[in-house]
């Protein structure tokens, strides 16, 4: 594995075939005459096969609906990420014990769920029906935060969950996810988290698991969303008049968020 | 090489590293759909893809894991 860095990079794309036919046809030209480069393309040919036999992933437990949008395909393209990372983090469990696996997916959701989606609302109804479970989901307009994407959340031993993500109006991000099944390290009560720069909330409502992330938010705020979030799921009921109060005025005395 | 080999050279490797493996060479992502997925220009899965593997392959020669041969029959 000597070559320089851009021919490396070079037979790394030409060995994923992402190359148009002309620049493929140059570099395929360039591995006939080396045999040093052949060597390589062969390594990495080989590599990629016996990455591709590790097993169990990617992982759907739902069905995915077949992608007919661009859209549509992003978003179960963001699924079949997270599944994979918690795949992944099921597979390296030795080196990351004390992390449940449905949590290191909770935080790579967070990261992944930047894009906006104006029919977000719609579509976690339709991802809880796919998924078969009725989840609690906020309305976290009066904390002025604003359902701006939706998510399939896959979990092992779980039939399936969904992902959501609130955003402010100033730089604050809020991931929430819901899974069903029990004996995921989750409480009837309210848990504090921490995990890779993230904070938040988890707990437990019937055979259903919730869990609050965000960074950089301000404690008090995060602590109060949480914990409205927390007792209206136990209810399954919208927000009273006393937690949009609390919500509104939480946010208003809170600072921006940093992350 | 094998599976079981691979598996314990990418235990080696930076987090960051085995996620763009995972999305490339496990979940089977383009480099547009994985630049999508992590918000980078396409450029920067190909500079990361190809340092992952660079990696990985010297993991691999550093993992004391072989192969046993494979038997061709029974001996009497």
């Amino acid at each position: 594995m000597s070559s320089r860095p851009s021919d490396w990079e070079a037979l790394n794309a030409y060995v994923d075939g992402e190359f148009e036919p002309g620049r493929a046809a140059d570099v395929a030209e360039r591995i006939a005459g080396d045999p040093a480069m052949a060597r390589q393309a062969a390594a990495l040919t080989g590599m990629k096969a016996a990455l591709a036999d590790i097993p169990d992933v990617p992982v759907f437990d739902i069905a995915p609906p077949a992608p007919k949008s661009a859209r549509q395909r992003r978003w179960l393209a963001i699924a079949a990420s997270a599944a994979f990372i918690l795949a992944a983090s099921a597979f390296w469990a030795t080196q990351f014990p004390a992390t449940p696996s449905w949590l290191t997916a909770a935080a790579t959701v967070h990261n992944s769920l930047a894009a906006q989606q104006t029919d977000a609302p719609l579509y976690a109804e339709q991802v809880a029906a796919i998924a078969g479970f009725q989840p609690y989901i906020p309305d976290l307009v009066a904390a002025k935060l604003s359902l701006a994407a939706a998510a399939p959340f896959p979990v092992r031993g779980s039939a399936g969950g969904l992902a959501l993500q609130y955003t402010g109006t100033r730089g604050c991000r809020v991931t929430y996810v819901a899974f069903p099944g029990e004996g995921f390290a989750l409480d009837e009560s309210l848990a504090r988290i921490e995990t890779g720069g993230l904070t938040g909330y988890g707990w437990q409502v019937g055979a259903i698991g919730y869990a609050l992330l965000a960074q950089g938010m301000d404690p008090n705020r995060l602590a109060v969303i949480a914990a409205n979030v927390y007792a209206a799921s136990r209810l399954h009921r919208p927000f009273d008049d006393a937690a949009h109060t609390q919500l509104a005025q939480s946010r208003a005395e809170s600072r921006a968020c940093t992350a | 090489m094998n599976a079981l080999t691979v598996r314990f050279a990418l235990e080696k490797l930076k987090p960051g590293q085995r996620e763009i493996i995972g999305l490339i060479d496990i979940a089977g992502f383009s480099y547009a759909e994985a630049a999508a997925l992590l918000e980078v220009p396409d450029g920067t899965i190909m500079s990361r893809i190809s340092r992952a593997r660079k990696n990985l392959a010297d993991a691999i020669v550093d993992t004391n894991i072989v192969p046993m041969p494979r038997r061709m029959g029974r001996s009497l």
